[in-house]
């Protein structure tokens, strides 16, 4: 059975639904960066296990924050 | 009617009474058109995230109002001739006023439970 080692893989679950996530604000800086890594990258999906749906909310939440500046690009603007 | 939020940010280097005579300003075109400003949260001075026309810091101020849908383009054309304004953002307001707290701490319970492993040395960000 080759597939059978593909499908027992586990899903992660969504946080986020779990927790009954219904709106991400952009101005919640300090929350919004513990999905993104120190170089100011957003966490995968895969990495985190978020739902299509909240990964969405997330990256525009994300982005947003980053035209105003609350949020880093990337890490290195500062030297 | 929409909910809108605006977010701008001003030169840190103005004086208080400079940037209070730019906040009266945005709230006098909202009201004067018809709008009904719900909350001005004056947020002060902030270090930018990154630099913008060589500065890094300034001062946010962020609107919540209710007003029709030609009043974003008349506030960011203001802003977009205001050269005390270093920075904008208009969005449709999606906040629930009475969940506002609620929400906060689902994603901040959720984020509590994700563990994201250290980024790789290998991983060129």
């Amino acid at each position: 059975m080759m597939a059978e080692g593909f499908d027992r893989r586990r899903r992660k679950p969504c946080r986020l639904c779990e927790n009954k996530v219904t709106t991400i604000d952009y101005k919640d800086d300090k929350l919004l960066r513990r999905f993104m890594l120190e170089r100011g990258k957003i966490v995968p999906r895969r990495v985190t296990g978020n739902c299509a749906k909240h990964q969405r909310m997330l990256t525009t939440a994300i982005k947003r924050a980053r035209h105003i500046a609350l949020l880093p690009y990337t890490a290195d603007t500062y030297r | 009617m929409r909910l809108y939020e605006t977010t701008f940010i001003t030169d840190a280097q103005f004086s208080e009474s400079e940037i209070e005579t730019e906040i009266k300003k945005v709230e006098e075109l909202i009201t004067s058109n018809g709008g009904e400003i719900i909350e001005t949260q004056r947020w002060g001075i902030r270090r930018l995230a990154y630099e913008i026309k060589h500065k890094r810091q300034g001062f946010y101020t962020h609107f919540l109002y209710r007003a029709s849908t030609g009043m974003p383009p008349l506030i960011e054309n203001a802003f977009k001739v205001n050269e005390r304004v270093v920075r904008f953002l208009t969005v449709v307001s999606e906040i629930d006023l009475e969940a506002r707290r609620e929400q906060a701490e689902a994603l901040a319970a959720a984020a509590a439970q994700i563990i994201i492993p250290p980024a790789q040395p290998t991983d060129r960000g």
